[in-house]
């Protein structure tokens, strides 16, 4: 490409100028702004309700369980683009679990606390506020691998089940977090960090997977900071990805060795509370969400949960898209909410 | 205090001058050989003009928040003056270079390649420096510093810019071959931009600098020990030993100096209070300390050298893409466009390491050692506080083990009220909770424990490792907890695990606890 120095002189001076407006006019990056409430709280653990100015269509309300690694603000990140406030406004009423932030308090926590404690009072809170049996499960990432677990043991309680983008199957050869979970040395780790696992150690997991992502984004930032609106989606990212919260060491050690390295759940050895989790136990519907593209988990450790439920009411949906574009893409907001809030509706 | 609205005038100003004093030369030299033009009235005299109304408008502004509002007008303002300005200038150039005997490609042949020569430095030092303001200024809204990563991007941006020169000589006769590339990139330099792009600290002499760590280590631990009989003498001693090391900036040095603060950060205050054999335990410690760090290094100069590995296929590759596109017709990239190329392929193979069983395990290794020091660290800072009356981490510990195993009872204890509801007549949440579950019933006969407070349950006759892992995942961890043991406990035993059927009885677990509590 031959541009002329004036050429050059110009758009350098264009993106300067665009970015010093830009980046003067911003003085709060505005996350997880749908109105809400606490409803509910345990501690550190609050379940919240999004708050609607109409009454829902859908009878039974959803509530989401997301992972303990990262935050639920993915869901909400952006004003425009929120995956909530889409599924509000297509008549869902929506409930979201909160984890909060482990500390060294919560070391001993275990997977039998989150899902047969946490989970559990929250799905007895929103059955009783609404006084149904059964309420609709909507887990997302490791958040969903948990959601199985408990709709397993409690399929009474759950109506509907949605899994978005959850790995169950962990004995795969894609994917470079499930190779090198095989090789770890969890007990070294969880011990060596006296039980709270960093959020940057695991940040730093993550950036692996991408060794050039950081180099790119620098390299875009002079484009980037020219528009404003793209300015502010990537300062919206870059505070949810720097929010990482810290995992409670147990939680993390069972994690690691009865899922990624033991594929437990797929071996149906799984046990929770002395009981032997079967997902074949699942009997509500089922709608299977996975992202063609993800590399974080990617579609082999998802689809086999289609398979595994024992639902004959179930179904495998595809989004075209990466991990987080199922919650931050355009195509999340015109096709995934909508396709989520209709098959919830019917099933209603 | 020099503002960013200074430095962009000051860099517009060195542009200005630059080209003022660009266009006077020229002017003057040719004005000598073919007369004055013409057109230095036209154009030159009347961009000086309104460059000075704009500069003198622009100064006027009363305070710095409205000379920031107006900023960016003024600056496309003044842009599209400087690219009126350049493209008579060029055309002038065009018309009388000529004369002079110079042959022109054409205008557009001064393009890319020439803003890069030296002579264009001011303009690359006024665009260098706004981007740089750009992204030091989205890095401070940024919620955590990225400094570090965004200043090794920065510098590795530029290494490989020092090259571009090269690399398009390279890309245009298509040298792919090392011995070609080593003509004009020395592989040391090589090797520091493909370390720095995964945010390494190449370790290049390492024998050297495991002795200094050894060295180190070594005058460590015989100073602790040398000490460990006179606590009086901490004081003197400590602030003779913080003076040791010179804060070289060899990065495994500056890590043990970092070791060497966070020790001496706890260490400070307590000179005359620590006893005896905790300095013993505290040089074992740095002992300790000492090995980890030396297995962490050793392995990550192994972890770093296969990405390295990796990073030497990326360049040549890069620049043989480029130039089977010059083959086939396509212009040369810019810089941005050739990195942008060169950092994709080099990703390709760094995924290429990454996603092999040898590096997994490297790198779990790596993990393993790094957390190790830490982790020895942390004791031995806690150790050195021990006579403080502070609420340490190994006490919070064992408040979070407690909370667990009340979060246990409880659960267990809203079992039990369920039941009860229900057998009352129920409430909504009764019957689902809770059936009847042999697990609860025999903890809350038995007692709750942990994982944490787990006894060897292998020392009691007929429990091997086996049937030890089956009454942890039950629940089961402790000598008390079998000491408590009924008949009807043994039954459900029995009924939570399938395997060794009847042995809890036969081998009479409670009895043989009993004499372990």
């Amino acid at each position: 490409m031959s541009t002329t120095i004036a050429d050059q002189v110009v758009e350098q001076v264009n993106t300067a100028s665009e970015a010093i407006r830009n980046i003067s006019e911003i003085h709060e990056i505005d996350i997880a702004t749908t109105p809400r409430e606490v409803v509910w709280q345990d501690g550190k653990i609050k379940l919240y309700h999004f708050k609607r100015e109409s009454t829902p269509v859908a009878k039974t309300p959803v509530l989401v369980s997301y992972a303990l690694v990262n935050r639920w603000e993915m869901m909400d990140l952006q004003p425009n683009r929120s995956f909530i406030r889409k599924l509000l406004s297509e008549g869902v009423d929506v409930y979201l679990i909160d984890w909060g932030y482990a500390t060294r308090m919560d070391r001993y926590k275990t997977m039998e606390d989150y899902i047969l404690g946490h989970i559990n009072d929250c799905v007895d809170f929103v059955r009783k506020e609404h006084q149904l049996d059964a309420i609709n499960l909507l887990g997302v990432c490791q958040g969903g691998t948990f959601s199985l677990i408990y709709a397993s043991l409690f399929p009474q309680k759950i109506k509907n089940l949605i899994t978005l983008v959850t790995p169950v199957e962990f004995d795969i050869e894609e994917g470079l977090l499930f190779r090198w979970a095989k090789d770890m040395d969890v007990d070294a780790i969880v011990d060596g960090f006296n039980g709270v696992i960093p959020g940057d150690f695991l940040n730093t997991g993550f950036d692996l997977l991408k060794p050039m992502g950081k180099t790119r984004k620098y390299l875009n930032l002079p484009t980037t900071t020219r528009d404003k609106g793209k300015l502010m989606n990537f300062l919206r990212m870059e505070k949810w990805v720097a929010d990482s919260p810290d995992q409670a060491g147990e939680t993390y050690r069972c994690f690691i060795k009865e899922m990624y390295q033991q594929n437990k759940l797929v071996n149906g050895t799984f046990k929770l509370g002395g009981k032997l989790v079967d997902l074949s136990k699942i009997n509500m519907p089922v709608l299977t969400i996975y992202a063609s593209g993800d590399h974080i988990v990617p579609p082999a450790a998802t689809k086999p949960i289609h398979d595994m439920v024992g639902s004959k009411d179930k179904e495998l949906l595809e989004f075209p898209g990466g991990h987080i574009g199922v919650f931050v893409g355009s195509r999340s907001q015109k096709m995934l909410t909508p396709a989520i809030a209709k098959w919830l509706l019917k099933r209603d | 205090m020099k503002t960013q609205f200074d430095t962009f005038l000051e860099g517009q100003k060195k542009a200005m001058d630059f080209w003022k004093e660009a266009s006077k030369k020229a002017v003057d030299q040719w004005s000598e050989s073919i007369g004055a033009p013409k057109a230095k009235e036209d154009f030159l005299s009347s961009w000086f003009k309104s460059q000075k109304e704009l500069w003198e408008e622009a100064m006027k502004v009363p305070n710095l928040q409205e000379a920031f509002d107006q900023t960016p007008e003024q600056l496309q303002q003044w842009a599209s003056k400087q690219t009126e300005m350049a493209q008579k200038w060029m055309s002038f150039y065009a018309e009388n270079a000529e004369k002079l005997g110079v042959k022109i490609p054409s205008v557009n042949g001064f393009s890319n390649t020439a803003f890069n020569t030296p002579k264009a430095g001011n303009w690359n030092a006024w665009v260098d420096q706004s981007n740089k303001w750009i992204q030091d200024n989205i890095l401070a809204k940024l919620p955590y510093p990225q400094g570090f990563h965004y200043q090794n991007f920065n510098e590795l941006y530029e290494a490989l810019h020092h090259y571009w020169e090269p690399l398009q000589q390279m890309m245009k006769h298509g040298i792919t071959d090392w011995k070609g590339i080593e003509a004009f990139l020395k592989p040391e330099a090589y090797k520091e931009i493909v370390g720095q792009f995964m945010g390494f600290k190449p370790i290049n002499d390492l024998s050297s600098m495991l002795e200094q760590a050894n060295h180190y280590f070594e005058q460590y631990t015989e100073w602790l020990q040398k000490i460990a009989g006179q606590p009086e003498d901490w004081k003197a001693n400590w602030s003779k030993f913080t003076n040791f090391g010179d804060g070289s900036v060899n990065p495994v040095f500056q890590a043990v100096m970092d070791i060497n603060n966070t020790v001496r950060e706890g260490l400070e205050s307590l000179y005359n209070v620590a006893g005896q054999t905790r300095e013993m335990e505290m040089a074992k410690l740095v002992k300790d300390i000492q090995f980890s760090y030396i297995a962490f290094i050793l392995k990550t100069v192994d972890m770093q050298s296969r990405v390295f590995q990796a990073g030497q296929y990326a360049l040549p590759d890069a620049i043989q893409e480029v130039y089977d596109k010059l083959k086939a017709g396509e212009q040369m990239p810019d810089y941005q466009q050739f990195f942008t190329s060169y950092i994709n392929v080099l990703e390709k193979y760094m995924i290429e390491v990454l996603e092999s069983k040898s590096y997994s395990v490297l790198q779990s290794e790596v993990t393993k050692a790094g957390v190790t020091v830490k982790s020895k660290l942390d004791t031995l800072v806690e150790l050195s506080l021990a006579d403080f009356p502070f609420l340490m981490s190994s006490h919070a510990d064992e408040v979070a083990l407690e909370t667990g195993a009340l979060r246990q009872k409880i659960r267990t204890l809203e079992g039990r009220l369920a039941e009860l509801e229900a057998k009352l007549g129920g409430s909504i949440t009764a019957a689902e909770t809770i059936s009847t579950d042999p697990r609860e019933t025999l903890l809350s006969g038995i007692g709750i424990a942990n994982m944490a407070s787990k006894d060897d349950l292998k020392k009691i006759k007929g429990i091997g490792p086996k049937l030890e892992g089956m009454l942890n995942s039950i629940g089961v961890y402790t000598f008390e907890q079998l000491s408590k043991m009924t008949e009807a406990h043994y039954d459900l035993v029995d009924e939570l695990i399938d395997a060794f059927q009847g042995r809890a009885r036969r081998d009479k677990w409670a009895d043989q606890a009993k004499d372990l509590v």
